[in-house]
């Protein structure tokens, strides 16, 4: 099932006399964690602005839930929920007026037992009647994601959710959005400058930079990288390396990497079970064959071509 | 409409949880029994001077101060979502953003109306308690006067409600305000001149049209439908303005 819930099509935003993003396209699916990467200034923070109706664009449309954004602002809002940036909300209020306050805005009515479903979902029970400027970043990050699903959105947006999180806290938000789309079959966008946690947390990654569409990657690897040309790395543990080196000598193979008794060659897909044959013929005791996939890291950097990341 | 109320209500949560509000009450609350103790010490005996007398001086002090709250909190309501950036939070909602400009002053107006009646209120309070002496004067001349005082106090709102959409800054939102109210006292030396009549100034002095006192009027041959035009037509401005200005910015 493809269902789209947001669709990006040929969005281009100028300011300032630049062109800050650059006929970008993109779409995420319904129930899909959707990564959004890139190195600071890439211009995730500007797209999500257009996304949510902050921003203006100067050319192409963004669709969500079949409303467009520019001329059917308010229907596309009533399914999206979002944290530009920072969770920005009233200190000076209690977290239950908090909700309160965006269940009113919401345009649709919100009774008090989902705003009890979902306080327990986010985990903020005892601290809800407390005022926000009492909460540790943590406990506002969930504030701010509560009120971002109280309506049923179809699309939950977080921009660097992470951000002045400690690992404890990283790893706790990480669970909570996926168990977010698997209970409430929701789609989410997060976007971050961080390769490891778009990694754990994503389905999909789409990779921007300077503007632009870079690439994007199916997270598990199964279905990129196994094109029967795509260069493949593999990892063999042998018993000595003489062995190994002697068997390649006049093969149209070499050894990229060794380290210890495991060496890394690179080859095409399509040529691993020759390599395999050949080994076994010569002789080489083969104790493990493994497929090496390129981390996120690898591909961003190869993709970007080096573009600052952390 | 549902949705409208909802979104004054919100405003309403906002101002009053920010304790500004309710001490503001307080301040005057305070204010207006130091007014009556006062001119009861100045004075001297409780019949010595009228109730609605003290009321009329009391409630003339507390809305003038409260003219400049009003502004202030006009400013504010608007420069706050700025400063905390929850305006990102309240634009990505269903709600238009004229909506959004629509239900803050709805709200200054709420505001402004729990401050006019807690003023009279206070004010005949402590009068009563503090004199007891005889005069001319009504609670009909007290109300009509309190209420003169409304055109001016509703257009220097609107007024550091626009300078806040478009500046962002409440320091220029409260200051220039309260400089332009207080340098429009020069412009009389202006009567004479042909135009004077076409600034804003004059027209907000309606006492000459509601008491029928000839000497009241602001310039002359004043009538009251110009004046209401002429004053509907500076209402206007800051109102179109502050809607074109909101809704055309990108929100970074
Ligand atoms: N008002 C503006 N005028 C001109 N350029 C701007 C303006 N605002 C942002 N930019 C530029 O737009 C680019 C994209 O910024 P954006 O905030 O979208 O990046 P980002 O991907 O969110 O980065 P980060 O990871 O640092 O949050 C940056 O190069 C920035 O300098
Ligand atoms: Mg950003």
């Amino acid at each position: 099932m493809n269902d789209i819930v947001v669709e990006i099509r040929n969005v281009t935003k100028k300011m300032g006399g630049k062109t800050i993003i650059d006929n970008l396209s993109f779409s995420v699916e319904r129930g899909e964690i959707y990564g959004f990467l890139g190195p600071n200034g890439a211009g995730k923070t500007t797209t999500i602005r257009m996304m949510v109706g902050l921003m203006s664009m100067n050319a192409g449309e963004i669709i969500i839930e079949g409303h467009n954004v520019a001329t059917d602002r308010a229907k596309a809002m009533m399914h999206v929920g979002a944290i530009v940036e920072n969770p920005e909300l009233y200190k000076f209020m209690t977290g239950r007026q908090n909700l309160i306050h965006f269940a009113r805005m919401s345009g649709r009515t919100i009774s008090e037992e989902r705003i009890q479903e979902i306080v327990k979902l986010v985990d903020l029970d005892q601290a809800l009647d407390k005022k926000v400027k009492n909460y540790s970043l943590g406990m506002r990050q969930r504030l701010g994601i509560a009120q971002a699903l109280l309506h049923h959105p179809s699309i939950l947006i977080l921009d660097e959710p992470t951000n002045g999180l400690d690992p404890a806290g990283i790893r706790e938000l990480r669970d909570y959005l996926r168990r977010l789309s698997r209970e409430e079959n929701i789609s989410i966008l997060v976007s971050s400058h961080l390769l490891s946690e778009i990694e754990l947390m994503c389905d999909r990654v789409l990779i921007i930079q300077n503007g632009q569409y870079v690439g994007e990657r199916l997270l598990d690897g199964s279905k990129e990288g196994s094109q029967a040309e795509e260069l493949q790395s593999i990892q063999l543990q042998v018993e000595t390396m003489e062995e190994i080196q002697q068997a390649l000598q006049d093969s149209a193979w070499s050894i990229t990497s060794a380290e210890g008794n495991r060496v890394t060659l690179s080859l095409p897909h399509h040529d691993i079970p020759q390599l395999i044959e050949h080994l076994v013929k010569q002789g080489v005791k083969l104790y493990e064959v493994r497929k090496v996939t390129p981390t996120l890291e690898d591909t961003f950097l190869q993709m970007t071509k080096g573009g600052r990341i952390q | 409409m549902k949705y409208f109320n909802g979104l004054v209500q919100n405003e309403w949560m906002k101002a009053t949880s920010k304790r500004q509000l309710p001490y503001y009450y307080i301040f005057l609350a305070l204010l207006a029994i130091g007014i009556g103790v006062v001119m009861r010490l100045a004075i001297g005996g409780r019949g010595e001077y009228a109730a609605i007398e003290s009321m009329n001086v009391s409630i003339s002090v507390l809305l003038t101060i409260s003219s400049y709250f009003f502004i202030v909190v006009a400013s504010q309501t608007i420069t706050d979502e700025f400063k905390d950036g929850t305006i990102k939070q309240i634009l990505i909602r269903p709600a238009s953003r004229t909506m959004v400009l629509m239900s803050k002053l709805a709200n200054l107006l709420l505001i402004m109306l729990s401050v006019y009646v807690l003023a009279v209120v206070l004010s005949a309070a402590v009068g009563f308690i503090l004199f007891s002496g005889d005069t001319t004067m009504t609670i009909m001349d007290v109300l009509r006067q309190t209420l003169l005082s409304l055109p001016s106090a509703l257009f220097y709102m609107l007024f550091a409600f626009m300078v806040a959409v478009l500046t962002r800054s409440l320091g220029l939102a409260i200051s220039i305000p309260i400089i332009i109210q207080s340098l429009s006292g020069l412009t009389m030396f202006m009567a004479n001149k042909s135009w004077y009549k076409f600034l804003i100034f004059p027209n907000l002095n309606w006492e000459g049209f509601i008491t029928g006192n000839s000497n009241a009027l602001p310039y002359e041959g004043a009538t009251f439908l110009f004046t209401l035009v002429i004053y509907v037509i500076y209402m206007l401005i800051p109102l179109l303005a502050s809607i074109y200005a909101f809704n055309s910015r990108d929100i970074q």
